[in-house]
């Protein structure tokens, strides 16, 4: 194993004498996955204009003060990086991966999903079936798709739906998709939250773990006041509308948290886990 | 495992952490936990004939957690709070912190001077600060920003933030006169195997600073090597040290690794 290590240390130096100064090789060199190897790296103050930034994601990664013009990206690629004010123009508001819509976890808030519709538009381009075809493979009826395609709202199992016929191709059918083809696996959607006049709001992806955190504690209390109303299974809540309820139904539940004894996540019976999950229930 | 000694060796120099205990008590009265903990900011890897490099590491950010085994409860009135304690200072401290990171452009660095001139608004006036206000700054204003994150009744953790410096540096905390939480058995009788109290310290791996990687190998003149030196290069390489160096000791706790932790300590207190 110390081998191993060695020879990925060995890799470091290879990388940092290569001749090539692009990120995308340099990324292959590492024989890591190139997709996610930029993930919190510190890329300030870099000349990156003219590189073909296709298939790299930077969640996290630091590029301020770097010359990206002229670069090539995917959509979606810098929308969790740090950057400067002038470089925001690069970032759109979606920050939610296809993998992200099947955590089951989300089961228990009423979120809708809106699709990028270049990106949809893009993957039924690329697997080359029609519309009808589509929207059979996935099981949605031909209107649904569209609105997919229009960036309008969805039900979050319609988003399911979507998702996993994405990657029945991705991982089933790979020879439908080029191999560099990485769009997929880029944020592609976000979730919304239906607002009391009819309108929609966006929920952050990073705070859904502190949403679900407070659902446990919701749910937990209502089954205390009335045990047969709230069952595992049939619970579902507006995220908006779960920290109102909480101060209501305990006052103190929210406000004193490092006094309060802290319980035990609620299993639903058959849920695998899901990465939505505050750090702090880990234990 | 030999990685682990070769990683333990690498992270050995950026941190170095001693923690014990109080005997515990069935009397109802309380034990102090008591960590010491000093960073520092070193060149890796010269002393080892294994690195084919050296390189710079230090840390921006590190998270110290506490862990009591049952039957042991953790006193909650006796947790060490925010340094410093006054909580008005410490929002003051930390948003001149941002303010100061925020003017930062490319690789630059924060210093005592920018943090003393955005904390005192010389900034804004357009001054220039001496080099006796930067020194009465530095005496007066605490090295590391200690605030407490509480986690579960078992566990405890203490973000540790530099104040003015890029990094962390020196001892957050007076070991001795400063124990970080109390415990108390809450049973009558203690078990035959007695309860362990866990510390460790872990970070970010975006809060794991690495910089100026240089080869060790011969033959290779100085001049030719800045020749060939680029650094978009550089910043790849020190990405993938990074994950090398997470990878080859990393406790999984994340579903993906987007924002997985690196451990950089773990040790069990000892009784006093």
């Amino acid at each position: 194993m110390k081998d191993n290590f060695l020879t990925l240390i060995g890799r470091t130096l290879e990388i940092l004498e290569c001749d090539s100064h692009s990120l995308s090789c340099l990324a292959e060199m590492s024989g890591l996955d190139r997709f996610t190897f930029y993930r919190s790296a510190d890329l300030s103050g870099l000349d990156l204009s003219n590189q073909d930034l296709r298939g790299l994601n930077f969640d996290g990664a630091n590029l301020r003060g770097s010359r990206l013009d002229g670069a090539l990206y995917d959509q979606g690629a810098f929308n969790g990086s740090k950057l400067d004010a002038a470089q925001q123009g690069m970032t759109d508001h979606y920050d939610v991966y296809l993998d992200d819509v099947d955590d089951v976890g989300l089961n228990r808030l009423y979120l809708f999903v809106e699709f990028r519709g270049t990106s949809i538009e893009e993957i039924i381009s690329a697997v080359g079936l029609s519309y009808k075809q589509v929207a059979a493979a996935a099981k949605l009826s031909s209107s649904t798709l569209r609105k997919t395609r229009q960036s309008q709202p969805v039900a979050i199992e319609t988003a399911r739906s979507l998702a996993g016929f994405v990657k029945h191709l991705l991982y089933d059918k790979p020879h439908r998709l080029r191999q560099d083809w990485t769009v997929i696996r880029q944020p592609i959607a976000r979730f919304l939250v239906s607002e009391n006049d009819g309108s929609f709001s966006q929920m952050r992806r990073n705070d859904i773990p502190e949403i679900l955190a407070m659902s446990d504690e919701l749910l937990r209390v209502r089954r205390e006041v009335y045990p047969s109303t709230y069952t595992l299974e049939s619970w579902r809540d507006k995220p908006t509308s779960i920290a109102t309820s909480l101060k209501y139904l305990r006052p103190s539940a929210r406000s004193v948290e490092s006094d309060r004894s802290p319980r035990p996540p609620v299993k639903i019976p058959g849920q695998i886990e899901f990465k939505f999950r505050s750090p702090n229930r880990d234990s | 495992m030999r990685v682990r000694s070769n990683r333990k060796r690498v992270l050995s120099d950026v941190l170095s952490i001693d923690a014990w205990h109080e005997p515990f008590r069935v009397d109802g009265s309380t034990s102090a936990v008591h960590v010491e903990l000093s960073f520092t900011e070193g060149r890796i890897g010269g002393s080892d004939v294994d690195f084919p490099f050296t390189f710079k590491v230090s840390l921006k950010r590190a998270l110290l957690t506490v862990r009591a085994e049952r039957p042991l409860e953790i006193d909650r009135r006796s947790i060490a709070r925010s340094v410093p304690e006054a909580e008005i200072e410490l929002t003051k401290l930390r948003t001149a912190r941002e303010t100061a990171e925020a003017s930062l452009s490319g690789k630059a660095t924060l210093t005592p001077a920018l943090f003393g001139a955005v904390l005192t608004g010389a900034t804004a006036r357009g001054e220039q600060l001496t080099q006796q206000d930067i020194l009465k700054i530095v005496q007066n204003v605490p090295e590391v920003l200690v605030s407490p994150r509480p986690r579960n009744p078992q566990e405890y953790a203490w973000e540790l933030v530099p104040t003015y410096r890029d990094g962390l540096r020196g001892q957050p905390w007076d070991p001795i006169d400063a124990p970080r939480l109390r415990v108390k058995p809450s049973t009558s009788v203690l078990p035959q195997l007695l309860p362990t109290i866990s510390v460790g310290v872990s970070c970010a791996l975006e809060d794991l600073h690495i910089s100026d990687i240089v080869p060790k190998r011969l033959g290779l003149n100085e001049k030719l090597r800045k020749l060939i030196h680029n650094d978009i290069n550089e910043a790849a390489a020190i990405q993938h040290l990074k994950l090398v160096l997470r990878e080859a000791d990393l406790e999984p706790r994340a579903f993906d690794n987007r924002f997985a932790e690196v451990i950089l300590a773990s040790v069990l207190a000892v009784p006093e």
